[in-house]
């Protein structure tokens, strides 16, 4: 990953964290960080637990950043996410997964930001 | 009271003079206060000179989040450090200035932790010793003895001695406590970034009425040390209300309407699907 690009996914998430907090979420949890992966925010919405991915891409990129997160990466989110319930003794709070998806515009225009809540189910999605 | 009453024996009383350039400052740094023994430890001290003396002592047994740290300090010999006193009758600023100077003063400096899970896996005073031990391992030279302050020893290969009250009557402990308290601070003002919905920041993990206000709103991140009763006894009120059927984490901020408990994952919808039922919302970073 070069550096360019590795700075524009550092900012992503903390724009991200922004546009959440505005909308009412609380973070808990930044760059959550196990053996089993990363998961870039969790946060809670009021009293769901949501764990969210963020994905960044210049408006020059051919796809929109919210379909970048595809089956595998959704299984680590997944993987990640257990890790966090197992390690805040959380038990039975209910969850969600949300995408946060940055498009940002040429030329240093204010970056797009969508919220994409409930973007991939819980179930269904084999961790193993 | 005599120094031989208290703590564990001395394993090697014989400890060879390694280094006989270096011993422990003692005297005017360290204020004279009224502590049980410290004729006893003043007296005890001056028997060491000579030796390499390694204090030392921890931070953050009590918090109910975070690490248990460590520091070990050998103190070169002639060190002038003056306002030097045990970190908890101490400011933070006097703090990080005895920080400096005692990085720069010290023959060696070692910092050990054990983080919170290791709290759980064992207890407090196991994760302690843990920490202790791996604070006199990190210490780039080897100390001819180790004074511990308190009542318990960490297992280590060197002679080692506890000192009750050694952060206030012995000049390298209380530089070991200093060490130790300002690295957990600055740990813990790092993990307040990445668990920003505590104040790890401003209470450092030990349990405020803040602290405890959002561990009751938000329950426990991966960081709190769960056998601690104030974090124990969240997990278990949040584990009866979800028994009873009630939401399962304590109401939300006020203002906030109540989200219903139960949010059905949208399992028969295909993966990818979701992207269309966003909510949008535009960022104007300042």
């Amino acid at each position: 990953m070069s550096r360019r690009r590795l700075q524009l996914g550092e900012s992503g998430e903390a724009i991200a964290a922004r546009a959440l907090r505005r909308a009412g979420y609380r973070i808990l949890a930044e760059r959550y960080t196990c053996p089993l992966g990363e998961v870039d925010l969790v946060a809670r919405d009021g009293g769901t637990l949501v764990f969210v991915e963020v994905k960044t891409r210049s408006s020059a990129d051919r796809y929109p950043p919210g379909e970048a997160v595809h089956l595998r990466k959704q299984r680590q989110v997944v993987r990640v996410a257990q890790h966090y319930l197992a390690a805040t003794r959380a038990g039975d709070v209910p969850c969600r997964f949300d995408v946060v998806a940055i498009t940002v515009p040429e030329g240093g225009a204010a970056p797009r930001v969508e919220v994409i809540r409930d973007a991939f189910p819980v179930e269904g999605i084999e961790t193993f | 009271m005599s120094i031989d009453d208290v703590g564990l024996p001395i394993v090697n009383r014989e400890s060879s003079i390694e280094n006989p350039g270096s011993f422990i400052v003692e005297g005017p740094d360290i204020p004279r206060k009224r502590h049980p023994g410290a004729r006893a430890v003043r007296a005890y001290l001056r028997t060491l000179r000579g030796r390499a003396v390694a204090g030392v002592d921890e931070a953050g047994r009590g918090a109910l989040a975070g690490p248990v740290v460590a520091a070990a300090v050998i103190l070169k010999p002639g060190a002038r450090l003056r306002g030097l006193a045990d970190s908890k009758v101490l400011t933070p600023a006097a703090r990080e200035r005895l920080y400096g100077r005692i990085q720069a003063q010290a023959l060696a400096v070692g910092v050990g932790s054990a983080d919170a899970a290791a709290v759980d896996a064992a207890n407090i005073l196991q994760a302690t010793l843990m920490a202790m031990s791996r604070a006199v391992g990190a210490l780039c030279q080897r100390a001819d003895i180790v004074l511990v302050d308190g009542t318990i020893a960490p297992p280590l290969a060197i002679a080692c001695r506890t000192i009750p009250h050694g952060d206030a009557l012995v000049p390298a402990i209380a530089a070991a406590s200093i060490v130790a308290k300002v690295t957990r601070d600055r740990l813990m003002a790092g993990l307040a970034g990445q668990f920003p919905a505590y104040g790890f920041d401003r209470h450092k993990g030990y349990g405020t009425a803040d602290h405890q206000a959002a561990l009751q709103r938000y329950g426990p991140s991966p960081i709190h040390r769960f056998s601690f009763a104030p974090v124990r006894a969240v997990v278990d009120a949040r584990d009866r209300r979800a028994q009873l059927g009630l939401p399962g984490i304590a109401a939300p901020e006020a203002g906030a309407p109540l989200e219903s408990n139960v949010q059905s994952p949208r399992s028969n919808v295909p993966v990818g699907e979701g992207v269309e039922a966003g909510r949008s919302a535009e960022d104007n970073p300042a």
